[in-house]
């Protein structure tokens, strides 16, 4: 069996779910990527989630994310599908809880990374480092 | 040639953003960290230049004693040494974080720590006088303070820091560390004392991910009255209060009749408590800091 560095699986993950994000959906969907790393540390993760959960009933690219994020196995969240993940994240105990956060932030770097390298520059916005 | 060390303490008055320039993750402009461990710092090169401007004051002869010369020109080319050329008898070690100031629900902030970073901080520490014991590494997540923690919630016994709540023991160690921290400021003692906290390492190497300020800023395009493209960004900082520790060394003075020893380097390094303008983003006010040594020599000396 090949062994991968858990930042390959991450990267490998975030490339592949980027990939799929229908074209009308992405601009809204690089703005909740873009997001999420800086709302997690300045709100928490139970919080982040949160945001993406008021906002699934609207806007498809924060199911979307939710989808994305639950599937990536994160540590104590492997079963909890995309629109369970923020009650699952809310249920945590401490310890899980931080080690959760740090996985999200882990992976908000790699999906960031996909949506700069995969999403043509008009697709893009405002945030610093995605001009080409 | 024998070295004198001294320890000071670093406390930032603003938010505090030493750089590492862009980087590709989260955060587009992040601070500067150990490699290893993930902890805060403040290079000593940053430190040396900025407390070479601070102590302008001195006479001539004894600044070049302790910075250094100049060089005559910049680059590369500079490096070449000249008639009456020498190094300066002054080295500016890293600063390292020792408290992290974290929002609490009660209290408004407190200033944490943890075992591993009161130990790193022992080591520079070492020499001076009174310096607390070593404190044990307990299995967390779990708060130590002192008595009368005014960030400590009285009818639960409980610590609420940022997301977390945690579990409470008192611990006069604690105390013991604030009070000597304080030593270096002691107009802050009361500040220090009832809000200095001690959180297992887990927790604490968890605030350091995620309890630093971040910023987001825009650059507005005039023509449009609106964010130009490309111009948000995200920038870290070590928040105001926070606390590090770092290590002045000296030899004795190279340049010729400017006799002075690694002590009188010291002395006049750390006369008085120096007011710096540390790290980047300084016309948005971030990074005034105060740096101040303990009183008392350090028996601490190296060959």
């Amino acid at each position: 069996m090949t062994r991968l560095t858990r930042e390959q699986q991450r990267a490998l993950h975030a490339y592949e779910r980027v990939k799929r994000v229908p074209e009308k959906e992405r601009p809204d969907y690089e703005t909740q990527v873009n997001a999420l790393g800086s709302t997690v540390l300045r709100n928490g993760l139970a919080a982040a989630l949160a945001f993406l959960e008021r906002d699934q009933e609207k806007k498809a690219a924060a199911r979307q994310l939710l989808d994305d994020l639950a599937s990536a196995r994160i540590p104590g969240l492997q079963r909890a599908r995309g629109a369970e993940l923020p009650d699952a994240v809310r249920r945590l105990e401490l310890r899980g809880y931080m080690l959760a956060t740090r996985e999200v932030l882990q992976l908000a770097i790699w999906f960031r990374r996909a949506v700069q390298a995969t999403f043509k520059k008009k697709e893009q916005g405002h945030v610093a480092g995605v001009e080409s | 040639m024998s070295m004198e060390t001294r320890p000071y303490l670093l406390h930032a008055l603003s938010p505090l953003h030493a750089g590492t320039g862009r980087s590709v993750g989260i955060i587009d402009l992040p601070i500067a960290r150990l490699r290893a461990t993930n902890i805060p710092f403040i290079p000593g090169s940053s430190i040396k230049g900025v407390l070479r401007e601070a102590r302008r004051g001195l006479p001539e002869g004894e600044w070049e004693a302790l910075f250094g010369p100049l060089r005559k020109v910049s680059g590369a080319e500079g490096d070449e040494a000249w008639e009456g050329d020498h190094a300066g008898a002054l080295v500016v070690g890293d600063a390292r974080l020792v408290a992290l100031p974290v929002r609490s629900f009660v209290g408004t902030f407190a200033l944490v720590s943890s075992p591993l970073l009161l130990e790193l901080a022992r080591r520079d520490l070492k020499g001076l006088e009174g310096v607390p014991e070593r404190l044990k590494r307990v299995e967390g997540p779990l708060a130590r303070v002192g008595k009368g923690n005014v960030t400590v919630a009285p009818e639960h016994g409980k610590l609420f820091l940022e997301d977390l709540d945690l579990d409470v023991q008192e611990e006069p160690a604690v105390e013991a560390w604030a009070r000597f921290l304080a030593r270096a400021l002691p107009e802050e003692e009361e500040l220090m004392r009832e809000r200095f906290v001690v959180v297992d390492d887990e927790t604490m190497s968890f605030l350091l991910e995620t309890a630093t300020q971040v910023d987001t800023r825009v650059r507005i395009d005039s023509t449009t009255g609106s964010v130009a493209e490309g111009a948000l960004w995200q920038e870290e900082s070590l928040p105001a209060e926070t606390l590090l520790v770092g290590v002045l060394a000296a030899g004795p003075s190279l340049r010729q009749k400017t006799p002075l020893g690694a002590g009188d380097v010291l002395n006049r390094a750390l006369r008085e408590t120096a007011w710096l303008q540390l790290g980047g983003k300084a016309t948005v006010g971030r990074g005034r800091c105060r740096m101040a040594a303990w009183p008392g020599p350090s028996k601490e000396s190296r060959r």
